[in-house]
Parts: structure tokens; C-alpha cells; sequence
């Protein structure tokens, strides 16, 4: 098989993941960027990937979001002067919307916490594979998971009870 | 509310489930795409030591009124470099009177490839420095470029030496000079320690 052939064998397996992956956590065109970015760094390092090819190019999107989200934090400073903020949206904006609800709490939630809940529910993901990703330990991972779950649903729990939210059913602890 | 109950819903909230797959067309490009990067490859850190090659071509990044001289990498160019520096009243490739800017956070964020290393070898010109410590960018195990010149005084490339530190701030492709990448003082590690948040 040719390093183009296993390129191509890599994205077939990798590509969906990473593309959703992205999609969940940033703006389409920065998830394309990262992407492409992504799959640039497949290409150098296409005899250096492991059997969990799906994992590992997870844990390399991860990074480079990271570092365009910097960047993109470096342009937002120079430019702070010039951005009037939007009033910050109230809950009963969205108080009826299930969906806008849930994100918001997890938006509440600590960004290792957050992202650890995301690995598992949305990217499906198992503790080994959350693990690499974040590169700690699968009995860390297992831990942050079982906190990050109980700190969601105290959040959930709060905003249901803090503003008469009753959209979801499964409120109830 | 049970683990399952809450996975349920975080199901419901997934920002990608009405995201439709990539067609044939857009993957054949993005494979085409990160075939045709023709940038270095980077070793990885910690796995393999094999540096990356960089050698000075001479370059000029210009902001505002001042400069960043720069050292450009190009792949698998043999060492022999030429060095083009700006200075006040030396040679200006750029047609104007510059100079090196104030080290601060905010220059030194500019690079997206920045880390702390140590010399291992000089050879033939070459430095090669083992990276120690990543603040931006790909990961790197070590990288090699030509040493600098303790002729050039303003702006140059840092006169590397054996066994020393230095906090090394690049686009990936060029070293930034002028003060920005140096060795390491506690007041270049602090500016940054404030450039990378840490």
C-alpha cells in the first residue's frame, strides 16, 4: 500500500469523526480550516499513526483548534477597542428550547468538564479513546466523566428550578 | 436522572446530527489538499529525533515602522545560507530605514510555532536544538538552523551556544529574530509565559 493509498484509507476512517467533532465545537469555516489542517499533519505523520486512527486524529483536531482559537483570541484583542458586545442573552430567551438548553449548561460547565461529556455523548467515544485524547489516564477519564455528569445535571437541575424551565422531562434527580 | 437519561439528551443537543457527509468531491480535494503540503515534517515530540531542516534565506516581516528579521526555512536546502538583515544604515532589501521593534507579548504571540530549547550540537553551522517545552503549533522533538553571526549585531539571528536555553518563536517557517527569540532570561520567559497564557 502506498503512503497515499494509506492517506486515503486513514480519511475514509477518520474524516466523518473529525469533521463532526470540529462542527460541534467551532464555526464552519473554522472547522474547515482546522480540518485541513488536521488531516495536513495525517499526511506527515501517515507512518506514525496508530490502530485507533480515529482517537489519535480527534486528539490532533483538538490541538489545532486549539491554536486557532488563540490566534483568533490575539485578533480579537488588537481589535477590543472597536467591538460593541451584544447584550448577553437572558435565559427566557431560549427558555423554551430544549435544545439551546442543554448547550447552555454545559456552556456553564469547566472546559476539561464540558469537553470530556462531548467525547462520550456526542462523539461517541469510549474512556480509552477520551483518554488519549486528552492524554491522562482512562481512570482520570473515568473520573472527570463521573463528575462532569454530576456537575451537568446540577446544572440542568438549577436552571430548571432558577427560571421555571419545564421542557424536559427527565428533570427529575 | 441516570447516566443513560442524561446521554439521551445531550443526543438531542448534538451540534453535527443534521451535518450531511462530505461528498466525494470535497474529500478528493482535501486529500489532494494535504498531499500537495510541501511544508517540513515536524518530528514528534518525544517519539522521534529526527530535527527538522532549516536553513536562513533571509527574510523580512515588517510591522508598522519597524521589523522582525527573520530566518526562513526551506525544506531540504543544504546549509551555505545568505543572511539578509535590516538595519539602520545597513543593508535594506526592503527599500526602507527599519529597525527591531520592543520585544513584547503581543509580537511574540504572533508565531505559531514557539517553543523553549535546549543546543544539543553545533555542527557544520548547523544548530540543532531539542524542543523542551511546546507553547504553539504542531508538535516538534527538535529542530536544526544555521547558526547566527556575531558579526550582525542588530536584528540577527541569536549566536547560538552549546547547552543553552532559548525561547524560539517561528510561523512555522521562519525563525523571528530581533530580540523575539533569544536565550531564555527570566524576562523573555515571562513575556512568554504572557504571549502563550500560561
Amino acid at each position: 500500500m502506498t503512503e497515499a493509498d494509506r492517506l486515503e484509507a486513514v480519511m475514509h476512517e477518520v474524516v466523518e469523526p473529525v469533521r463532526r467533532y470540529l462542527a460541534r465545537r467551532t464555526d464552519s469555516a473554522t472547522a474547515d480550516d482546522v480540518l485541513s489542517e488536521t488531516l495536513v499533519v495525517l499526511w506527515r505523520r501517515i507512518g506514525e499513526i496508530p490502530d485507533d486512527a480515529i482517537a489519535w486524529s480527534i486528539g490532533v483536531a483538538r490541538l489545532q483548534l486549539a491554536n486557532a482559537e488563540r490566534s483568533a483570541r490575539r485578533q480579537q484583542r488588537l481589535f477590543a477597542r472597536l467591538v460593541v458586545l451584544d447584550p448577553p442573552r437572558t435565559v427566557d430567551d431560549h427558555a423554551d428550547d430544549d435544545t439551546t438548553y442543554i448547550r447552555d449548561a454545559i456552556g456553564r460547565l469547566r472546559p476539561l468538564d464540558a469537553e470530556v461529556i462531548k467525547l462520550t455523548a456526542w462523539d461517541e467515544l469510549s474512556l480509552d479513546q477520551v483518554a488519549s485524547v486528552l492524554g491522562v489516564t482512562v481512570n482520570a477519564a473515568t473520573i472527570r466523566l463521573h463528575r462532569a455528569r454530576k456537575r451537568l445535571k446540577d446544572e440542568l437541575g438549577k436552571t430548571e428550578h432558577g427560571d421555571g424551565h419545564n421542557g424536559v422531562k427527565e428533570g427529575e434527580r | 436522572m441516570n447516566d443513560e437519561e442524561l446521554e439521551r439528551m445531550m443526543r438531542r443537543a448534538d451540534p453535527a446530527a443534521s451535518l450531511p457527509p462530505l461528498t466525494e468531491y470535497r474529500f478528493d480535494r482535501l486529500k489532494e489538499a494535504a498531499m500537495s503540503e510541501q511544508t517540513i515534517t515536524p518530528s514528534p515530540a518525544r517519539k522521534s529525533r529526527k530535527p527538522l531542516v532549516w536553513s536562513i534565506v533571509g527574510g523580512l516581516a515588517a510591522v508598522g515602522a519597524a521589523a522582525v528579521v527573520v530566518a526562513t526555512m526551506g525544506l531540504g536546502q543544504p546549509a551555505g545560507p545568505t543572511v539578509a538583515l535590516v538595519s539602520p544604515g545597513g543593508a535594506d532589501p526592503a527599500g526602507t530605514s527599519l529597525k527591531c521593534m520592543e520585544t513584547t507579548p503581543e509580537l511574540v504571540a504572533t508565531g505559531t510555532l514557539a517553543f523553549a530549547g535546549t543546543v544539543s550540537s553545533i555542527e557544520d553551522g548547523t544548530v540543532t536544538l531539542d524542543v523542551t517545552e511546546q507553547f504553539a503549533g504542531d508538535p516538534v522533538g527538535a529542530v536544526t538552523t544555521p547558526q547566527g553571526s556575531p558579526e550582525i549585531s542588530d536584528g540577527a539571528s541569536p549566536v547560538y551556544e552549546l547547552g543553552e536555553k532559548y525561547l524560539v518563536t517561528s510561523d512555522g517557517k521562519t525563525i523571528f529574530s530581533c530580540g523575539l527569540s533569544a536565550p531564555e532570561t527570566p524576562e523573555l520567559r515571562a513575556i512568554y509565559d504572557e504571549a502563550f497564557g500560561k
